[in-house]
Order: C-alpha cells, then sequence, then structure tokens
C-alpha cells in the first residue's frame, strides 16, 4: 500500500511539471491544448498553399451564397472594368490616424495610375494575372464569417450599391461592410471595424466615373516592383528544415495563403479572408538605425519598433533573423499575430527545450 | 457638417460616433486626409471614447469572490444555491460532499492526522517544487533570443508595397489597393 502510495506520488509530481513544461508554452503561443501544432508539416500546409477545394456555395444558405456571389463579381471588377476617381484611404490605430487622398485612372489590361493629392508625380502598377477571384480566399473568408446583404441598397459616391456585411462566425458585431456598384460590381467602398465596432480602415471612393480620360496617360513611373516566385507547398518542408520559420496559421485563425522568396526574403501571407498579415524574414540581425524615429514596443519579450501608417508595420529580430510584419488589421489581431510568429510556432518542443539548456548552459559557461 | 472655419469642429466627435451620414462621412475623411489639425482632433476623440468606454466597466470589488463563497458555505452542501459560479472556483462543500462519499463506498485505513497532514504537505511542496522548475524551463526557453550576423536594413516600403499587391485581389479588397500603397509607401 505505501509502495502505491509512494508511485502515485511521484506520478503527480511528473504530471504537475510536465503540465507546466507542456501546457504553458502552448498557451503563451496562443494555441489551445490539443489543437495541431501550428507550424507541423503535413496536408495542412497544402490546404494553405491555394490548393483547398474551389468554393461551391452549396454548403451555405442562400442569403449567404448570394453574398458571396456580389463579392466574386466584385473582386472580377476591379479588374476588368475601366474607371477613374477620386479615393480617400484612412486607416487608424492606437498610434493614430494616417489618410491619404489619391487620384485614380483604371485601365484593363494596362493596370492603374495613382496619383497622391498634391503630388505632380504619378505610378503605374500593372493588373494581377488573370480576372478570376481566387476561390480559396472566397472559402476562407466565408469559413471564418457570416455573409449577408443588406436589404436596402444603400449609397456611395453618388451611386447606388449593394452593400455586403461580414461577421465572424459566433460574433453579432460586423467585421467588415462593403458598398458594391450595383451596375458594375466595383467596390466603392470597404470598411473594417474592430471587435468594438470601432472603424480601423476605410477605402471609399468621393467620386468615380466608370471610364477612363482618354488617351489614357501611362506617363507615370512604373512601380512594379515584383513580388518575387511564388513557392509550392512542397518547398515549404525544405524551408523548415533550412531553419526557415514558416508557421501554417496564426493566432487570430489567419492561415498561411501565399509564399514567396526573393533577394534572400521570405515573404509569407496569412489571412482569415477579411484581415491581412505579411511576414517577411531574413538572415541577419536588425541594424537599430533602420528603426530610428519609430515606436520601440515587446513582442515576446524581444525588443521590437512598430510603425503606425495605411498599414501598420512592424520590425523585430533574434536568433540571427529578422522578422519585418506588414498589417492592414486592427491592433489586437496584428499584436497577437506577430506574438505567435514570434515564439516560433514552428520550432517543435523538444527544439525549444533544447534552445533554452543552451541558453542555461551558456550561463554556467559565459565564454560558449 | 457643423464644422467652422473649414475644419471638422464638433463633427469630430460625431465622426468618432458613427454619427454621420455617408456622404457626410466621406467628406469628413476626404478633409482629415489633409489637414494634420483635425486629425490630431479625430486621434483625440477616439482616445477620449476608448477612456470613457474603459470607465463604463465597473470594477469587481476586491474580496467579492471570497464573500460569494462564504454565502455558499455557510448555506451548506444541501442548499439550492449552485456552487460553482461562472468565473470562481468551485465552493467549498460540494468537494467536501463528494470526498465524503467516497470515504461510504471505499473506506481508507485511518492514520494518525499529524502523518496524513506532514504528507499532504511533502506533496504540495513537491508539486509546487516542479511547476516552478516547468515554469522556468519554459521561461529561458521561451525568453528573448539573442542577435546575431550580419546587420540588416529590411527595405519595409518595398514589403509594404509587395504586401499590398499579394492581398489586393481578395474578395472585397480594395481592388487599387497595390497602386494606392505603391503611391503612398512612406505615409
Amino acid at each position: 500500500m505505501r509502495s502505491l502510495r509512494t508511485a502515485r506520488a511521484f506520478a503527480l509530481l511528473v504530471g504537475t511539471g510536465a503540465l507546466g513544461g507542456i501546457a504553458l508554452p502552448a498557451l503563451v503561443a496562443g494555441q489551445l491544448p490539443g489543437a495541431p501544432p501550428a507550424g507541423s508539416g503535413g496536408g495542412v500546409a497544402v490546404l494553405s498553399l491555394r490548393a483547398a477545394p474551389a468554393y461551391s456555395g452549396a454548403s451555405v444558405g442562400r442569403a449567404e451564397a448570394r453574398a458571396v456571389s456580389l463579392l466574386r463579381r466584385a473582386a472580377v471588377a476591379g479588374r476588368v472594368c475601366a474607371y477613374s476617381g477620386t479615393q480617400f484611404v484612412t486607416s487608424w490605430s492606437t498610434a493614430g490616424t494616417s489618410s491619404v487622398i489619391v487620384s485614380l485612372q483604371h485601365l484593363p489590361g494596362r493596370g492603374v495610375l495613382v496619383r497622391l493629392s498634391g503630388e505632380e508625380a504619378a505610378e503605374t502598377v500593372g493588373d494581377p494575372a488573370g480576372a478570376a477571384v481566387d476561390p480559396w480566399a472566397l472559402a476562407l473568408l466565408e469559413r471564418h464569417y457570416t455573409l449577408s446583404v443588406v436589404d436596402r441598397p444603400g449609397q456611395s459616391a453618388g451611386r447606388t450599391a449593394r452593400v455586403v456585411e461580414a461577421r465572424p462566425r459566433g460574433v453579432a458585431a460586423v467585421a467588415g461592410r462593403f458598398w458594391l456598384d450595383q451596375a458594375t460590381g466595383l467596390v466603392l467602398r470597404r470598411e473594417l471595424y474592430d471587435r468594438q465596432g470601432r472603424t480601423v480602415r476605410a477605402v471609399a471612393f468621393l467620386d468615380v466615373e466608370m471610364s477612363v480620360p482618354l488617351p489614357w496617360s501611362a506617363s507615370g513611373r512604373s512601380a512594379a516592383s515584383g513580388t518575387g516566385s511564388p513557392l509550392t507547398a512542397g518547398q515549404i518542408p525544405d524551408l523548415r528544415s533550412a531553419g526557415w520559420q514558416v508557421p501554417n496559421r496564426l493566432s487570430g485563425g489567419l492561415e498561411l495563403f501565399d509564399a514567396r522568396r526573393r533577394d534572400g526574403v521570405l515573404h509569407l501571407s496569412y489571412t482569415d479572408g477579411l484581415f491581412a498579415v505579411s511576414m517577411f524574414s531574413q538572415r541577419g540581425r536588425l541594424d537599430r538605425h533602420s528603426v530610428k524615429g519609430w515606436q520601440p514596443v515587446r513582442v515576446a519579450g524581444t525588443p521590437a519598433w512598430t510603425r503606425p501608417g495605411l498599414s501598420r508595420r512592424v520590425v523585430w529580430s533574434g536568433d540571427g533573423w529578422v522578422h519585418t510584419a506588414v498589417a492592414d488589421a486592427p491592433d489586437p489581431v496584428v499584436t497577437a499575430a506577430v506574438t505567435s510568429f514570434a515564439v516560433s510556432p514552428h520550432e517543435s518542443f523538444r527544439h525549444r527545450i533544447g534552445r533554452g539548456l543552451d541558453r542555461m548552459g551558456s550561463w554556467l559557461d559565459p565564454t560558449s | 457638417m457643423t464644422a467652422r472655419d473649414g475644419h471638422l469642429g464638433e463633427a469630430a466627435a460625431a465622426l468618432v460616433d458613427g454619427a454621420l451620414g455617408a456622404h457626410t462621412r466621406d467628406l469628413a475623411l476626404a478633409h482629415v486626409a489633409g489637414c494634420a489639425e483635425c486629425r490630431a482632433e479625430l486621434d483625440g476623440q477616439r482616445r477620449l471614447k476608448d477612456r470613457l468606454q474603459h470607465l463604463a466597466d465597473p470594477d469587481v470589488p476586491a474580496g467579492l469572490a471570497e464573500r460569494l463563497l462564504s454565502i455558499c458555505a455557510s448555506a451548506g452542501p444541501t442548499s439550492a444555491v449552485p456552487t460553482v459560479q461562472a468565473g470562481l472556483p468551485a465552493a467549498g462543500p460540494r468537494r467536501r460532499a463528494t470526498r465524503s462519499r467516497r470515504r461510504t463506498t471505499a473506506p481508507r485505513p485511518v492514520s494518525p492526522p499529524v502523518r496524513s497532514r506532514s504528507r499532504r504537505a511533502r506533496r504540495f511542496a513537491g508539486g509546487v517544487s516542479a511547476l516552478v522548475m516547468g515554469v522556468a524551463v519554459v521561461v529561458v526557453t521561451l525568453g528573448p533570443a539573442r542577435d546575431q550576423g550580419p546587420a540588416v536594413t529590411p527595405a519595409v516600403v518595398s514589403y509594404t508595397v509587395e504586401h499590398a499587391q499579394t492581398t489586393g485581389g481578395f474578395p472585397g479588397a480594395d481592388p487599387a489597393a497595390g497602386a494606392v500603397m505603391t503611391a503612398s509607401a512612406n505615409r
């Protein structure tokens, strides 16, 4: 009997220690116990890189299918419609408000000519290849959000619009609202909100014409910087083996949908269908002069620097890597995503413990 | 807009509250894009609203949980008062009742209470030690990473443009997001 009690006490001690060691990192990384590891290889990577079954509309109600249909039309309209107008883009964060006014001219097949208000210089950006909306992105939006069409048509830029709303599944508050031109389908106005209902980003035409004054002014400086070659799902495991950090998903329901590599920089794009966060990784350590004037913050205990703007930027470095996050999302979403990326979610628990023990060893032998 | 001197004025508060109509709101936001004074006013209004919202949440008085638990304890195990409240730990009487039921079905050999307390104390101390060790390993493992390698200046402007270009094709996304970000990446 005594040996049984001793064995039970021993099991209790081991269990408690294991709980502290296993549950806490999972909680710190923002994962629920029992959830699949964020960075594990296998089938999820294939799904994440746009190989998911195409959206069919069969699994949703008629009202939701109608909203998806309108969004699909909008994505196509943005590429095939000729339009010109004035647009404002405003972004709010805890750090302040950023806003610009631009004049736009879009000619299908040629791209967009954009000029900032009050500036002479213009830039041209080519249209993305293809005119079809990404079925994976639609499926992801539908998975994370309940979509609906407002009964009464709205008005934006003097035009009649159908208004589509996106609510996170199980949440009553609207996270995104789109005003889609009734005649052409073009997005006239787009607003994103945080959980408190505050607008975090608004993009809207002040005036728009469904034509372009000819001849189309192509005098703008081409700003096509290129985005690198997209990587396939099969290349992801090799990247991980080489030490690159490629989690399949980040906290907040953001999933990996695109990976590119150019000039030693890996660009990973994450989205939940509405909000998007990009992670750029490169080897080295951060040159502190490059973040002069940025606001210092901490990410998972590591010093980081952030800069508000139309997109929020966060830069940090550690363990021989420099990471840059660029996001169009509310502050809490950005913070959760960056934190979950910063704690190396793809790193196995064994590797983490090994790294910790190495560090403890370096305390005993500072020369190591 | 109730703007005076060409600025938002009181309309800034209405803008933050979402009380403006769509057209007026667009005009206000367009004005804000080019007016630093109104942008600052807008930021101030949003901060003020944030503070007011936080003030609206009443603080739970210290010791409320203990007082509620003591009420449950005094009501006894047969009370109809639920013993598990949202956000509160399970109350004592129910746990005691469970233990007493266990004792009736499977009685343990009686041992001196002093030895029993001592054994429990040892187990508790051992458990706490193991937990502290586990937490220490986690803290060390997940602590700040060391910097190494060549100094790098991230091409943040270029990254911002690439971000807009790769995400601009989403359903409902701004079709010209890439172009706008290209022109204004330094903003």
